[in-house]
């Protein structure tokens, strides 16, 4: 008997706690968030930039060849942007391409140029050789993060000046440019 | 009302502690389980009472709409030391997943498939064997991934080729509530 008014007693105080807990998560469900990063890890696009004519003799220093491509990631930016703040955007990967060997390109300086006001024409990248590139140069990004992000929310133009000695084949290249964009969103629901 | 709390956390200490209600030792009681909760789904699933009641597993097949996925889950719930107890409060912590996924006849869409972890409390009607009812809620963290997130593209650039974004987070609250039956 004392045994049975025991457990009752127990159940009473259980089912009050309980339901104290699940007033109390109802009650935090009326404050419920969201928080998380959203993170888009390529974004990619690859061009034609131009063609270097074959040099019959090898090894004569090349004129600066100038190519420019154009790219336009606002389109994803502004995506990433309606459901999420704080972004950030790195360019995870600049290449120049061919199908023959690049050994001959010592050089590459990179500007960028938005289509605004607010983002003229301004270094980007640069490459130095170090070696024989094979058949991709990878050129390094030396403009900061947020400036990027300036730049990308816009179409923007590329210019690519290349240095270094006459290739004995035509060199057709191509550019590939892959964005990394990141937000994070903290909502109420 | 201290007054109060302080009777049920001694009525409480003391029947956990008492002798009265010595734990009935089992190798092992089965029993299963059905429930449905956000984010893992409708579930179905198998209910392990390994030598004790207090800690039991639960492993689950689940289906979010979407796909089909998996779910493991730890549960302990101190108030089954007293195995004649109808209700208790408990402590749940659920691992699981929803393989990637689109909306039935949508293929063509982004797909969508996450791991989340629960850390759910919950209150149990019913006593922990035979056939009793869950309510549970709690935190969850989710890695969401999708899949096929090129088709969003629309009108950009031909060439222009998206990864598939991926989004880690906490959702606050999240639920699930159903309820298991275990062989005495």
């Amino acid at each position: 008997m004392r045994t049975r008014k025991l457990i009752g007693t127990v159940a009473v105080a259980t089912v009050m706690t309980g339901c104290a807990i699940i007033l109390a998560l109802a009650g935090a469900s009326l404050i419920g968030c969201a928080t998380a990063t959203i993170d888009e890890p390529a974004a990619c696009d690859t061009v034609s930039l131009g063609t270097v004519p074959a040099s019959p003799v090898a090894g004569v220093p090349l004129p600066p060849q100038t190519f420019t491509s154009n790219f336009d990631f606002s389109g994803t930016i502004k995506k990433i942007g309606d459901v999420a703040d704080n972004l950030s955007a790195n360019v995870s990967q600049l290449t120049m391409n061919n199908n023959g060997d690049l050994q001959w390109v010592s050089q590459v300086d990179v500007t960028v140029t938005g289509d605004s006001q607010d983002t003229p024409e301004a270094p980007f990248a640069s490459y130095t050789s170090n070696g024989d590139p094979g058949q991709q140069v990878t050129v390094n990004v030396k403009m900061d993060q947020g400036t990027i992000l300036k730049y990308l929310e816009h179409p923007i133009t590329l210019k690519f000046t290349v240095n270094g000695t006459a290739p004995t084949q035509t060199v057709n290249f191509t550019n590939t440019m892959c964005v990394d964009v990141s937000g994070s969103v903290s909502k109420g629901l | 009302m201290k007054r109060v709390l302080f009777a049920a956390t001694t009525l409480l200490s003391f029947a956990i502690s008492s002798n009265a209600f010595a734990e009935d030792k089992h190798p092992l009681r089965v029993g299963f389980g059905m429930d449905v909760g956000v984010p893992s789904g409708a579930a179905l699933g198998v209910v392990v009472h390994p030598k004790v009641d207090w800690v039991s597993a639960q492993l689950s097949l689940t289906h979010n709409v979407l796909n089909f996925g998996g779910r493991l889950a730890v549960k302990l719930d101190p108030m089954a030391l007293k195995p004649n107890l109808p209700v208790g409060v408990f402590f749940d912590t659920q691992g699981g997943f929803a393989a990637n996924g689109t909306i039935p006849g949508h293929s063509d869409l982004p797909g969508l498939g996450y791991d989340y972890l629960n850390l759910y409390g919950g209150l149990r009607l019913g006593k922990p064997n035979g056939f009793h009812w869950n309510l549970e809620v709690g935190p969850t963290y989710m890695h969401i991934s999708t899949s096929n997130f090129q088709s969003v593209v629309g009108s950009a650039p031909k060439t222009l080729t998206l990864g598939n974004p991926t989004v880690n987070g906490w959702l606050v609250p999240t639920f699930v509530t159903g309820f298991e039956v275990v062989w005495p």
